[in-house]
């Protein structure tokens, strides 16, 4: 299993004003520096600008903010949850919604175990009327941490696995979802790759 | 907690289909009107203008199409202005 770096990210919506992430203010306040990296993306021919200070990246929209890092380490996912907390701290009336801090992977074979909960009760009489299914999903909603945990496995088209772990928390305020960050990242990383060793047997495979 | 909070998603990722770095260049107080912005070229593909107003436009020219979209405007507070 290999972690996916673009799936490891931060999401906090909200209604965000973006008058006030602006470069100066997310270098200067967010990022403490003299300035940052711009870049546009383009996500299914939409664009958006999102910043870059070191390996840490933010991703602002009017409806939610995004972090996450451009290289996996322990000391950027830190560096990116101090840029959320921090964000929450200077915007504090800013209305949000909810915190999510996600992880992401992917494994070429399908073990056989993980194979067995995607042969669900429908695979078979599908197959049968030479309906194919091209990318099966199962996702478990479970209770940790006065949070859910969504974690979903996926059958892609190509018969690789993907997992995603989506630790959502509903928030009422800033304070309340810079709670809901503050030093949760390393531990639900080890939390959630516990869940995927313990489970489902699935390891990170070891740098080459 | 409302029903609307519980569904909200927050499980986005930061992929893309394309990722394109640019540059922000300050504004200049004495740079042409914005119907002659002045302009750089970033990266071969890209260009940044400031213009003469209270914003800065981005340009983006596809490497493959000479195409010139304004992707994006992004207010920035007239410098100086509540200093």
């Amino acid at each position: 299993m290999q972690p996916v770096a673009e799936d490891y990210t931060i999401v906090i919506p909200g209604n965000w004003n973006l008058a006030i992430l602006n470069p100066d203010w997310i270098a200067r306040t967010l990022f403490q520096a003299e300035g940052v990296e711009a870049q546009i993306t383009i996500v299914a021919g939409t664009t958006s600008l999102r910043y870059r200070h070191n390996q840490v990246i933010i991703a602002p929209n009017a409806n939610r903010v995004l972090f996450s890092t451009s290289e996996l380490s322990a000391e950027n996912l830190a560096a990116a949850e101090a840029a959320a907390e921090r964000i929450l701290e200077q915007l504090p009336v800013t209305p949000v919604s909810g915190v999510g801090i996600n992880f992401g992977y992917r494994q070429d074979q399908i073990p056989e175990n993980v194979a067995d909960i995607f042969n669900a009760a429908d695979v078979a009489a599908l197959a049968a009327r030479d309906l194919a299914i091209t990318r099966l999903s199962v996702t478990r909603t479970i209770r940790y941490d006065e949070r859910d945990l969504r974690l979903r496995l996926t059958q892609t088209e190509d018969n690789s696995l993907r997992v995603h772990l989506n630790y959502h928390k509903a928030v009422g305020s800033s304070e309340e979802a810079r709670q809901a960050i503050h030093q949760k990242v390393a531990a639900y990383l080890a939390h959630g790759e516990g869940i995927l060793r313990d489970i489902y047997g699935l390891e990170l495979e070891a740098d080459e | 907690m409302t029903d609307s909070k519980k569904r909200m998603r927050t499980d986005d990722t930061a992929s893309a289909d394309r990722v394109i770095d640019v540059a922000i260049i300050e504004r200049d107080e004495s740079a042409p009107s914005s119907r002659n912005p002045r302009r750089e070229r970033m990266g071969g593909e890209v260009r940044v203008s400031a213009v003469a107003t209270n914003s800065v436009t981005i340009y983006y020219d596809a490497a493959d199409v000479e195409r010139r979209k304004t992707i994006y405007r992004l207010n920035r507070q007239r410098r100086g202005s509540k200093e």
